[in-house]
């Protein structure tokens, strides 16, 4: 009997106070955020009213919401794709080739990304100034004058440019990642289809990445995950969601409904649809890249 | 033999060229930091001609990058260590204890890990308010916790799992209670995976924006990342470039010291995700 009580204790008092903690902190939040989603309020208790669905509507109604939505999803996916190619083809020379230097790329290319998202921010807002950036500065050195723009204040070039910058933040963590699974294929692999003839790039397509797939799977759900949560601060920093709204996205406009109109329910069922964007993507990015799981 | 060189040096060059992309805007931080507010306008190019410590100095006292400095870093430590213990001890008992809330605990946990914060802001907002935790190191540092803490459970659990019962038993045959047992057995022998939740909630916490941003507003509250928006907005006025560019260092070097320090174990933690897929 004493015995089983003092396991009980011993349990309880690992579980219950972290978990109590937890529900308050985490869980409460996302539950208060779908009551929210339903009233109008500008967060004295005297002005909450039920809405019903009105906030929703709203939603459908907003231009702006469907020219933030655009916005992310155009980021995410010129990023995400950039970042790929980009990180698979570092990951691939570094670990086929293997130079003595692999070490210093890899410390090198992975840095940004421990880096606070405010501090590139901040540090890129200048590089793309358009008087006192290295971008155009450079531009006008190698006598290319024309080409240089005001970068973050052009609606041409906004998301570009903000891409850019996700680009070099990120690369090195998914090349990290996909070097890892690189060098988790055994050499016995390869050694055997170059016996029967395969050229270096069959080998390439017909082992290295069927057999990485998962990862890659696994690292596009990492890259839409990050992808929502740093992109508020990199647009609030650089751009504020301008010009024009060029380069709002759902969790600037989010924050702007309600911290700076006061529409907090309204902000939260925006903040509601972020949530379902983000899922909706994961859901088909699972989806379009399923394949049969290779064991080794 | 001729074709593989030129291979090579094509390779080698585009690998240094974009090592020199990333390095570049780094090291251009720090060189425009030792920069009087002339020279920064003259060109970007150029070296600084005498080096500006000054703004060091100017971004540390007048600038109150000190105050932020010492903000982050109380939020920085206090999170970590509290997260380890809280993490540590819920997936301890989570991974190696049967009872019958159990599982249902442990997918609240892993649940967490696919909500993104951004939806949680408004509402966290609110709670601290009504619990008068708004505006509080505390309030803001027990947001950051509970936000780190369904990662950090679930890695836990992973490294816990992987000791042999055999250890418990032995421990528990021996008259040992459970609280020593976890204290002077299993603690240490799932260090490397408080090294590892400890490196990723260390740059959660210390490079956070958004929460920072709306549950603080006391000017003397404020963490580094929200101090460094809000110099680049004032010195837009005040065209302080000397200080920014000195604040954006201080930031960074913490950050610097860390990753040298614990570059393997980043790379290492990383590899061991990719493995377990």
């Amino acid at each position: 009997m004493n015995k089983k009580y003092k396991r009980n204790i011993f349990i309880f008092t690992f579980i219950v106070p972290t978990l109590i903690f937890y529900l308050t902190f985490f869980g409460y939040p996302i539950l208060e955020a779908f009551y929210i989603s339903f009233l109008r309020w500008t967060g004295l208790s005297s002005t909450k009213t039920f809405v019903g669905f009105d906030n929703f509507k709203r939603l459908f109604e907003d231009k702006v919401v469907w020219k933030a939505m655009l916005n992310n999803v155009t980021m995410l996916f010129y990023g995400m794709i950039i970042i790929f190619i980009l990180a698979m083809f570092f990951a691939t020379i570094i670990v086929r080739k293997g130079y003595k230097e692999s070490k210093f790329y890899r410390v090198v290319f992975l840095f940004p990304n421990v880096l606070s998202v405010v501090v590139i921010s901040i540090i890129w807002s200048f590089i793309f100034s358009p008087n006192m950036g290295i971008i155009n500065n450079f531009l006008n050195l190698i006598g290319l004058e024309n080409l240089a723009r005001t970068w973050l204040g052009d609606e041409n070039t906004v998301l570009g440019s903000l891409v850019v910058t996700q680009v070099w933040t990120y690369t090195g963590f998914f090349m990290v990642l996909y070097m890892s699974a690189m060098k988790n294929i055994p050499k016995a692999m390869y050694e055997s289809a170059q016996i029967e003839g395969a050229s270096e790039i069959r080998q390439y397509f017909s082992i290295t990445i069927p057999l990485m797939w998962e990862i890659i799977r696994t690292s596009l759900a990492f890259f839409v995950a990050r992808f929502f949560k740093t992109t508020f601060p990199l647009v609030y920093v650089m751009t504020g969601g301008g010009p024009n709204r060029s380069s709002e996205i759902l969790s600037t406009y989010m924050y702007e409904q309600g911290f700076v109109n006061s529409n907090f329910g309204y902000a939260t069922t925006i903040g509601l649809l972020l949530f379902a964007v983000m899922m909706s993507i994961n859901f088909i990015l699972q989806k379009v890249t399923k394949r049969e799981v290779y064991e080794f | 033999m001729k074709k593989i060189k030129f291979n090579d040096i094509v390779i080698r060059t585009v690998l240094i060229l974009y090592s020199v992309i990333v390095i570049y805007p780094l090291l251009w931080t720090a060189l425009t930091s030792l920069k009087t507010n002339q020279e920064f306008y003259k060109s970007p190019w150029a070296l600084p001609g005498k080096l500006q410590w000054s703004n060091y100095v100017r971004a540390w006292v007048q600038v109150n990058v000190s105050i932020y400095f010492k903000n982050s870093v109380f939020v920085t430590g206090f999170c970590i260590v509290l997260a380890a213990i809280m993490a540590s001890t819920t997936a301890y008992v989570l991974s190696r204890f049967k009872f019958r809330l159990g599982p249902y605990i442990k997918s609240l946990y892993v649940a967490g890990i696919m909500v993104p914060g951004v939806l949680m802001i408004i509402p966290t907002f609110f709670l601290l308010q009504n619990l008068n935790m708004y505006n509080s190191l505390f309030g803001l540092s027990a947001v950051y916790i509970s936000w780190t803490l369904p990662f950090s459970v679930v890695v836990m659990m992973g490294f816990f799992s992987t000791i042999l019962h055999e250890m418990e038993e032995a421990a528990l045959i021996d008259g040992c209670g459970y609280y020593r047992m976890f204290l002077k057995i299993m603690l240490p022998l799932a260090k490397p995976g408080i090294i590892t939740i400890n490196i990723f909630n260390f740059l959660f916490y210390w490079n956070e924006f958004v929460l920072a941003l709306t549950l603080i507003t006391d000017k003397g509250k404020i963490t580094l990342p929200v101090g460094m928006q809000t110099l680049m907005s004032v010195a837009e006025y005040r065209t302080d470039w000397g200080a920014l560019f000195a604040g954006l260092m201080i930031v960074m070097v913490p950050t610097i010291i860390f990753y040298v320090v614990f570059e393997k174990h980043i790379t290492e933690g990383m590899s061991a995700g990719a493995v377990k897929g």
